[in-house]
């Protein structure tokens, strides 16, 4: 029999200090975090509750209903043009977003947790990012050898797919 | 019976009882024992006369039960008057103890009457009344009641307060009742009075005396009562010589009639008490007195409690002398005994004199048949009254006149047997006819005194009769020789010859016929008496005797004798014809010899001259002829001469025969010789073959054996293979009941990778559950991100939820593997498992191979195994039959041992013969024939 490889290491982790940001698997490979203060919530949606709208731009999924509120539903990665979900997933990981204006909901590969990052490790974006994603970058950081895309809420908020109804 | 007693009474008229029967009645039983002829081994009782047991019979029944009923009533009178005396003495105990009981409860209620009385508990009287006064009170008390001694209070300090006149007390403080009252409270009687009786003699009652207002014990009042005064109470009860005794609680006696005893020990004064005061009833019971040693019933009262009084634990005793107590019992004891002894004697002597009168009549009656016994026959007994004894007494005395009768017959008889038998010797002294008659008539004229005796002898037509022989008194007609023309009936002949004798008393006055009449009269005879006389039993003659003189009675006795008489003549003559007869014989046989003998001669002559002449045929010569003459011996010669005739025929022939006879033999002979060597060739042959014979029953046996070996083994391959088979039928049991149980493990583990399915979507679930889990705790830490610093915290649980989560769908994904390895694992087992049922089926096919196989040997086994009991049966028939052809083989051998002996011994015979046929020829040459 194998042995397990789980222990509940119930140790704390070490008291958290900088700001607190979500990190999430944007596409395949791809680790990226958001501010926390700009994430309102994050949700797993089955397809059934997403209600596709005709003549959008590829990236808006649909529609769906949270709380009272119409929320449109984004595909993040094929928005930044560097990939996109699967076709038809079983589940959607949501994160929704808000900001001054509006709130939006954008579908994720996988939600991962929370983390805290000082400011002072938070880089400026490598040069060799694609440049139709420095709009929407605030930096990134370097852990355990994985760059962290730190998205900026705000400039997707802000986006022309969005902003162009 | 009647008339018998009747006549009894008749002929022996009694005359009443004046006249005693004269037997001695002093020593009735004297005689007969000394008389009686003692019959041996008899009991005592038996040997007594009737008169003793009558009596001792008679006296047992009259006293027996007087004396029983006396013992008896004695008895229970006895056991009634003991009890009555010994209740009385019993009530009598409990009376006094109950007297001397109430007696000190009185006393009891004075004391605390006394304690009560105003002058001493009322503190106001106490203080207007005046001391003297007081005990005024108290003396007035021990005046009136006149049973205290005295009546004193004292203070509590023991200091007497008040007193009845008399001498000053002292402190009482020490003294017992004070004491007990003192500390007690209460009311007190002293019990144990025994141990006082040296100082004072006297009982203590004391009490408390309460104040009337407070009901605080103020003083304590006493009284004292001195023993005197108890016993006068209880005097009463000395009477009937009765002394009491009562004892106290220690068990000592204060109490007394006799003085000495006060202060003993209860139980040492009447041994056995203690059981009584252990059993604590009331009871009685003897004693023997130690002191005076004499024997005492003693009653016995336990202690008496009453309502109201303390329980003083006295115990009262009574005594009474036993003498003294159980008189009445004695004095009718002297009067039972005295009454039953006097009725006793009484019904004893009334007992005797009946017995004694009864048994009189039969010992007179005994006495009488005694003297019969001893011949005195002409005793007679006095007959009285008509009851059984004097029925008894009449038969006695026919009984002896019967018997006198029988004697002087007997006697009569005996002398005339004897004349009789004179007679008869006289008259056989002769063996002459006429003798014989002669004598028997003189002999008869003389014994019955009769005057003429004759006999008369039949003629043979029984029409007339001669008259042979007489016997007559000179001076009467003589009848000799006459011949009497009587014919006879043809009844009367009959009768005669039957032996009847006929006796005429009177001829004048008899039934006669007138010829007979006429007869009897020309003789003169007036009486005669007839009896025939018979010779080889026929009638003869007649036997006549004749009365001349005067008619005559003829007793029986007479014409008994004269009929004897006449057949003992009948036997002399008899006798005397057999002696003439033999006579006669003896002359006829001498006569008959002389004849024989002078034809003997004639026929010895005839025989000479016949051998005479064929005395040549003796030496062979056949040719010899003897004359043939008249009479018996020349039938003989001419007899002889065709013998000779014929014997020369034949010894002719014999020659012939003989010359024959030689020659066949000697070409016998030669054939018979070849015929013996030819068997004994035979039976050499055959015994060779025996030989091969025996030699092939030995290899055919040799052959069975093999068989039996060959039928053993192929038997044991049978067993085998058939235990084989049953092996292989087990295997094909094993190996079905493996499969399936491979079948049920398949299943099972099929059921195993269901189930690890079922775990696998359980787990997914879980990872879900994880998965939401993570979510909500990012979305906790964002509400705490939201909320600012102070959710600090909160932000950090949530992200510690988070790695939780994380975590748990970390190890739901192992669990995933897990499954994944199981569900593997599972259905590759469920694959071997298919290859194993596949395996064990082809199992049982080859199993199934094999045993057909087994069962094909079997069968052949089985085969191999007839075929070979039928070899076996078939050598042992073979066997059999050689046995068989052996056996006759044997026989053969035999016979042809046999016919050899034959041939050799019909060889010799052959020879024998030869010789014998020469013989023959030899002698037969020497007869002449022609």
């Amino acid at each position: 029999m194998v042995s397990s490889s789980l222990t509940l290491t119930s140790t704390r982790s070490p008291k958290a200090t900088g700001d607190a940001y979500l990190k999430f698997e944007l596409g395949r490979g791809i680790q990226a975090i958001f501010l926390m203060k700009q994430v309102q919530e994050v949700l797993v949606l089955p397809p059934h509750r997403l209600t596709a709208m005709p003549n959008m731009s590829a990236c808006l999924l649909g529609l769906t209903n949270r709380r009272s509120r119409v929320l449109w539903v984004m595909d993040l990665a094929k928005m930044l043009e560097i990939g996109a979900l699967d076709p038809s997933p079983q589940q959607y990981d949501l994160v929704i977003l808000r900001t001054h204006t509006m709130s939006v909901a954008v579908a994720v590969r996988q939600v991962e947790g929370i983390l805290w990052v000082a400011p002072e490790t938070l880089q400026p974006p490598p040069l060799h990012i694609a440049t139709n994603l420095i709009p929407y970058l605030r930096g990134c950081m370097v852990q355990s050898q994985d760059i962290l895309l730190a998205l900026d809420a705000e400039a997707i908020v802000q986006s022309p797919v969005l902003q162009g109804h | 019976m009647v008339d018998q007693i009747n006549t009894a009474k008749n002929s022996a008229p009694v005359s009443s009882s004046s006249q005693l029967p004269s037997i001695d009645l002093a020593s009735p039983i004297a005689d007969s024992a000394n008389r009686a002829p003692k019959p041996n081994r008899v009991s005592g009782f038996r040997r007594t006369s009737l008169r003793t047991k009558a009596t001792a019979i008679a006296l047992a029944i009259g006293t027996l039960p007087v004396l029983g009923i006396g013992a008896i009533s004695y008895y229970f009178a006895d056991k009634a008057v003991k009890e009555q005396i010994v209740t009385m003495q019993q009530s009598s105990a409990v009376g006094l103890s109950d007297k001397l009981n109430r007696f000190m409860l009185d006393r009891y209620g004075d004391v605390q009457v006394l304690a009560r009385l105003p002058v001493l508990n009322n503190a106001k009287l106490k203080e207007v009344i005046s001391v003297e006064e007081k005990q005024a009170v108290l003396t007035q008390v021990v005046d009136t009641y006149n049973i205290y001694e005295s009546v004193a209070v004292m203070d509590l300090d023991g200091n007497p307060i008040l007193q009845s006149k008399g001498e000053k007390l002292p402190n009482q403080r020490d003294k017992a009742y004070f004491q007990a009252v003192f500390r007690g409270d209460s009311p007190y009687i002293e019990r144990n009075v025994a141990s006082s009786l040296e100082k004072d003699a006297a009982v203590y009652i004391a009490a408390p005396v309460r104040d009337s207002v407070t009901g605080k014990t103020i003083a304590i009042v006493r009284t004292v009562i001195p023993l005197q005064r108890l016993e006068d109470v209880i005097q009463d009860f000395q009477t009937y010589g009765r002394d009491y005794d009562v004892a106290d609680s220690t068990g000592k006696l204060f109490l007394a009639t006799n003085k000495k005893h006060l202060g003993e020990e209860g139980r040492s004064r009447f041994p056995g008490l203690d059981r009584l005061q252990s059993n604590r009833a009331i009871d009685s019971f003897v004693t023997v007195d130690p002191t005076s040693n004499a024997e005492a019933l003693v009653s016995y009262a336990p202690p008496m409690n009453l309502e109201g009084l303390p329980s003083l634990d006295w115990e009262v005793m009574l005594a009474s002398d036993t003498a003294t107590a159980f008189a009445p019992q004695r004095g009718l004891a002297v009067t039972l005994a005295v009454g039953t002894w006097l009725t006793t004697l009484l019904v004893g002597a009334i007992a005797a004199a009946i017995a004694r009168r009864a048994t009189r009549p039969v010992l007179e009656a005994t006495e009488a048949v005694e003297k019969l016994g001893q011949g005195a026959l002409t005793t007679r007994i006095k007959v009285v009254g008509d009851d059984e004894l004097a029925s008894l007494g009449f038969n006695i005395n026919q009984m002896a006149e019967q018997l006198q009768n029988l004697l002087q017959r007997q006697s009569d008889h005996a002398m005339r047997t004897q004349l009789l038998s004179n007679i008869i010797v006289n008259v056989r002294k002769s063996l002459n006819f006429d003798d014989i008659l002669q004598t028997s008539v003189s002999e008869v004229r003389e014994f019955l005194k009769v005057d003429r005796v004759v006999i008369y002898r039949f003629h043979d037509d029984w029409l007339s009769g001669t008259i042979t022989a007489e016997s007559v008194v000179p001076g009467w007609v003589k009848a000799l020789g006459k011949i009497v023309d009587d014919p006879l009936a043809l009844g009367d002949v009959d009768r005669y010859r039957t032996g009847q004798v006929w006796a005429v008393e009177d001829v004048q006055n008899a039934d006669l016929t007138l010829c007979h009449c006429e007869i009897l009269e020309r003789l003169e005879v007036k009486a005669n008496i007839v009896a025939p006389i018979l010779r080889n039993q026929e009638l003869i003659g007649l036997i006549c005797a004749h009365q001349c003189a005067n008619t005559r009675k003829w007793t029986p006795e007479e014409i008994d004798f004269f009929t004897q008489l006449a057949t003992q003549i009948g036997f002399a003559l008899d006798q005397a014809s057999l002696l003439e007869q033999a006579n006669e014989s003896r002359q006829q046989a001498e006569d008959l010899s002389e004849e024989r003998r002078q034809q003997k001669e004639d026929l010895q002559f005839q025989l000479l001259n016949l051998l005479g002449e064929v005395e040549g045929a003796v030496h062979g010569d056949l040719t010899v002829r003897a004359d043939v003459t008249a009479g018996e011996i020349g039938t003989v010669a001419d007899f002889f001469n065709s013998i000779v005739e014929s014997l020369r025929q034949i010894v002719t022939q014999v020659k012939q025969a003989a010359t024959q006879v030689n020659d066949a033999l000697g070409s016998d002979e030669q054939s018979v010789r070849t015929l013996s060597e030819q068997a004994t060739q035979q039976a050499e042959e055959t015994t060779r073959t025996l030989n091969s014979v025996e030699a092939m029953v030995r290899s055919i046996q040799a052959v069975s054996d093999s068989a039996l070996q060959a039928a053993d083994v192929a038997r044991t391959a049978s067993e085998t293979a058939a235990e084989g088979g049953m092996a292989m039928d087990l295997t094909v049991h094993n190996i079905l009941s493996l499969r399936e149980t491979i079948g049920e493990t398949a299943k099972k583990v099929k059921r195993l990778g269901e189930s690890s399915q079922q775990i696998s979507r359980v787990v997914s679930l879980i990872n879900q559950i994880a998965l939401q889990t993570n979510l909500l705790a990012i979305n906790a830490g964002i509400e705490a991100a939201r909320a600012g610093e102070e959710s600090q915290g909160f932000a950090v649980v949530a992200e510690e939820v988070g790695e939780l989560a994380a975590r748990s769908a970390a190890a739901t994904r192992e669990i995933e593997q897990i499954v994944a390895t199981i569900q593997r694992e599972t259905s590759e087992v469920v694959d071997a498992m298919e290859a194993g049922t596949t395996q064990v089926v082809e199992g049982t096919r080859l199993v199934g191979n094999a045993k057909q196989s087994l069962e094909q040997i079997l069968a052949v086994s089985l085969q191999i195994d007839d075929l070979v009991r039928s070899i076996s049966d078939a050598t042992v028939s073979q066997v059999e039959t050689s046995q068989a052809v052996t056996s006759l083989m044997q026989d053969v051998v035999e016979v042809a041992g046999r016919t050899s002996n034959s041939s050799l011994q019909v060889s010799r015979s052959l020879r024998q013969t030869v010789e014998v046929a020469r013989e023959l020829q030899f002698s037969v040459e020497t007869f002449k024939v022609n």
